[in-house]
């Protein structure tokens, strides 16, 4: 059964851990470039003369950098400059929208496909078009156009001048969308907040799985051969130490993105916007349609028409507006409830509790730590005095050698054998008191008599023992015939031994029959007067078998009446004393184990071989060596000890492990599950909190929402 | 004469012989007296089968041919003085052993002898 578990186990976790690679390797797109919907790779690769046009672009532009402030400003994100994923060209037909930043100082554009942020060579404006063929290509920082409608940066560099013009020429035909009548301010591009980026994170649900996979891995460690524990255990402490740091970090710089600090006048169109988002995107500043969250529909119209500072992501998603909307301070006093890593981690602590209670032993390694916990002790013990003053507790090591007698199993015969059956030296008593006798049976004897007897006659060891004149043997022997030259005591001990009229029916018929007497009465009446003395009966070989059969059938069933009686009987060890019985079942005493079981003997010589084992168990030396599971005392004033042979390393660390993982789980079932009905209930009214706290702030005689 | 010349004359031999005795190591026999109705006889073992019986001792019955011109001995008789002999033992059955001719037998010039057990059989 636990190689199953194992194989299951290691497959379920190259599953999720080829999983876990698959998502960690998907490509890394750079965000703004996934956002460009038609963007689809040119099936053709950057050629050397692009490259040193681009190279040379870069230096000349980063010259007048310094000497004009006419060349386009870079990217706050530093200079641009080519990447190993450079090489990919990547075309799109678009619209390219243009934003003024707020100064006076001309060039001081930025241009963006969609919400996508590119840089455009200054001098192709003059090119831009409703729209606009575009190849571009990605750099360290924002895309960079290597090609507008037909004009690529191998020519730029040539048919440019080395200084920029003085002012951008504003061809008539370039339709490049201006700012219709107001103009929107770009005041500022900042990083978002770690609360406003909170919002947005992932619910926990990746490190959950991964804290969960630590505990399986954990539990498969405790079943696991001793050669897989180091891997399942190295695995197992790297998802944990990677699903912490995931969940505790804080975000990286690169990870916040960018956030775009706008002024303008937010207008509601009146229309609905061409996506599914209804009424919601109908609100733009300036040409930007913007998105908001859900529960701000209420109070977006306070600011319409109004010189609003908005935040926005490039991809249009306001997260401040105004003096009130603002997810940042929302996700202060109102954090969102991420419940599900809870559930998650309270699923997968459950299973594994299940799974421990099914498959490992528990209550062991519980009560071995808990007792190393508060000190074990070393008995030695070669008396029973000494046993008796020794205070013994459980998870003391315990070595106790001396003479004693095994443990009587009196179980069913067809029951588990031991291999001293009926004895089962894996428990001894050992006490003050005399040896039992050895088992004794009248009963036996006679059976005994009867099978000797019957053995003497039907299987004589010479020919002729003088109970017959030898010519008589001889022929008797030619004939091949049986002969029972003392029939009368077969009768006699038959009758001694079945004495009940219902005992032995079958054996006191056959009898009468070869008597050729009435009935049985009346034949054993006879051997009892001497008148059967001498009288020889002869047996074809298939009646003497017959007869065999049946004086073994009638022996052996009271010989097996009276050895289940005698054991039984041996089964009354004297009162007080110890019985020190091994977990395991490890035999206590140093004897060679029989060859069979007891019931594997019929007939007497079951009873001679039990006589035999009670003469070596019933007063044997024995040896007790482990750790004290169980201590307990029974109605005969026994105390009962039960060992564990001494754990190895191994099983020391296993125990420990379990009882750890034990109170893991356990601590992890009551902390998910508080937390998951506590941000259960929070968030199912994190939204009416939300909004009445923004009427609040929008209706001041409201009464104030309680805030943190 | 007629004591000399009784050629088909059964010398019943109470006793065996005393020497030259064909069945060696057999016991002395009882001295019985030939009884008037013979003991049942049985040829083989296996027809005791059946019948408890009690061993009376071996038995023996012979005729004798005194000399050359005398009739040969005969089996026959010997057996039937064999069956009279067992009667003689109280017994009421004979279990024959093996029956031949023998010679170089003191005062018989050939001997048929016949050997068996003497038996009482319970009815």
């Amino acid at each position: 059964m636990s190689a199953i578990v194992v194989v299951l186990a290691v497959l379920f976790t190259c599953a999720i851990g080829y999983a876990g690679y698959r998502v960690y390797r998907k490509p890394r797109i750079i965000a703004s470039i996934k956002r460009v919907d038609s963007l689809h790779p040119v099936p053709r690769k950057l050629s050397n003369d692009e490259r040193a046009a681009i190279e040379r672009y870069f230096q000349v532009n980063k010259y007048l950098q310094q000497t004009s402030p006419q060349a386009t400003p870079l990217p706050e994100s530093g200079s641009l400059a080519l990447t190993a994923q450079s090489d990919n060209i990547y075309a799109v037909t678009h619209a390219i929208t243009r934003y003024g930043l707020a100064s006076d100082a001309p060039h001081k554009w930025r241009y963006f496909l969609d919400s996508t942020e590119v840089h455009l060579p200054p001098l192709w404006e003059q090119y831009i078009a409703d729209d606009n063929y575009v190849e571009l290509i990605k750099t360290d920082s924002i895309p960079l156009v290597i090609s507008l409608n037909g004009h690529s940066l191998v020519d730029y560099l040539y048919a440019a001048p080395l200084v920029a013009p003085s002012a951008p020429q504003l061809m008539p035909n370039s339709s490049m969308r201006e700012q219709e009548n107001e103009q929107v301010e770009l005041l500022d591009i900042r990083k978002e907040t770690p609360q406003e980026h909170a919002v947005n994170r992932t619910a926990g649900i990746r490190e959950a799985a991964l804290f969960s996979l630590v505990l399986i891995l954990m539990f498969l460690s405790l079943l696991a051969p001793v050669s897989v524990v180091p891997w399942l255990a190295a695995a197992a402490v790297i998802f944990a130490v990677w699903g912490g740091w995931h969940l505790f970090r804080r975000p990286s710089e690169r990870s916040r993105q960018d956030i775009h600090c706008l002024r303008g006048t937010p207008k509601r169109w009146g229309l609905f916007g061409e996506s599914d988002q209804g009424r919601m995107s109908s609100v733009s500043l300036g040409i930007i349609d913007l998105i908001y969250p859900p529960h701000w529909q209420p109070f977006i119209d306070a600011d319409l028409g109004k010189k609003t500072d908005v935040d926005i992501y490039v991809n249009r998603q306001v997260v401040r507006q105004g003096r009130f909307l603002s997810l940042h301070h929302e996700m202060i006093n109102f954090p969102v409830q991420r419940y599900l890593k809870n559930l998650i981690l309270l699923c997968s602590s459950a299973l594994v509790l299940c799974l421990l209670q099914a498959y490992v032993p528990l209550a062991l390694p519980l009560k071995l730590s808990m007792a190393w916990l508060q000190g074990a002790q070393h008995v030695q013990a070669i008396d029973v005095d000494t046993m008796e003053k020794a205070d013994l507790r459980i998870g003391d090591a315990l070595n106790a050698k001396g003479n004693g007698m095994c443990l009587v199993d009196s179980g069913p015969p067809n029951g588990p054998g031991t291999p001293f059956m009926p004895f089962d030296c894996s428990g001894i008593y050992w006490n003050k008191a005399a040896p039992l006798p050895l088992p004794d049976s009248d009963t036996v004897e006679k059976a005994e008599a009867l099978l000797t007897t019957a053995k003497l006659q039907l299987h004589p060891v010479q020919s002729t023992d003088g109970k017959i004149n030898p010519g008589l043997a001889s022929a008797i022997q030619k004939s091949g015939m049986t002969l029972l030259d003392n029939f009368s005591d077969i009768v006699l001990k038959t009758d001694a031994l079945c004495h009940d009229e219902g005992d032995c029916l079958r054996l006191k018929s056959a009898l009468v029959n070869l008597a050729n007497g009435k009935n049985w009465p009346a034949i054993v009446k006879r051997a009892h007067n001497g008148s059967l003395r001498g009288i020889n009966v002869l047996l074809r070989p298939v009646s003497a078998a017959n007869l065999e059969n049946l004086i073994a059938n009638a022996t052996s069933s009271f010989i097996v009446s009276e050895t289940r009686s005698a054991i039984n009987t041996l089964n009354s060890p004297s009162p007080g004393g110890f019985l020190i019985r091994s977990d395991e079942g490890n035999t206590l005493v140093n004897h060679p184990q029989p060859s069979g079981s007891l019931y594997d003997y019929s007939g007497i010589e079951q009873w001679r071989e039990l006589q035999r084992r009670s003469s070596m168990l019933l007063h044997t030396p024995f040896q007790a060596q482990g750790i004290i599971t169980h201590l307990g005392t029974d109605a005969n004033g026994t105390r009962h000890i039960s060992l564990r042979s001494e754990p190895d390393m191994v099983t020391i660390w296993r125990f420990i492990g379990t009882s750890l993982l034990l109170l893991v789980v356990v601590v992890s079932i009551v902390v998910n599950g508080v937390l998951l009905i506590k941000r259960l209930r929070k968030s199912r009214h994190r939204t009416r909190d939300i909004q009445r706290y923004y009427e609040s702030c929008f209706n001041p005689d409201l009464p104030e929402a309680r805030l943190k | 004469c007629s004591w000399l010349h009784t050629p088909t004359e059964t010398r019943t031999t109470s006793a065996a012989p005393a020497s030259g005795n064909p069945f060696k190591n057999a016991p002395a026999t009882h001295k019985s007296r030939p009884s008037a109705s013979p003991a049942k006889l049985y040829k083989n073992a296996e027809e005791l089968v059946g019948k408890p019986f009690r061993d009376l001792g071996e038995v023996y019955g012979s005729t004798c041919q005194v000399n050359l011109q005398d009739a040969p001995p005969s089996i026959s008789s010997a057996r039937r003085n064999m069956q009279l002999r067992a009667a003689g033992m109280k017994g009421n059955a004979v279990l024959l052993h093996q029956c031949e001719m023998v010679r170089a037998v003191a005062g018989c010039y050939q001997q048929a002898v016949c050997q068996g057990t003497a038996l009482s059989v319970s009815q």
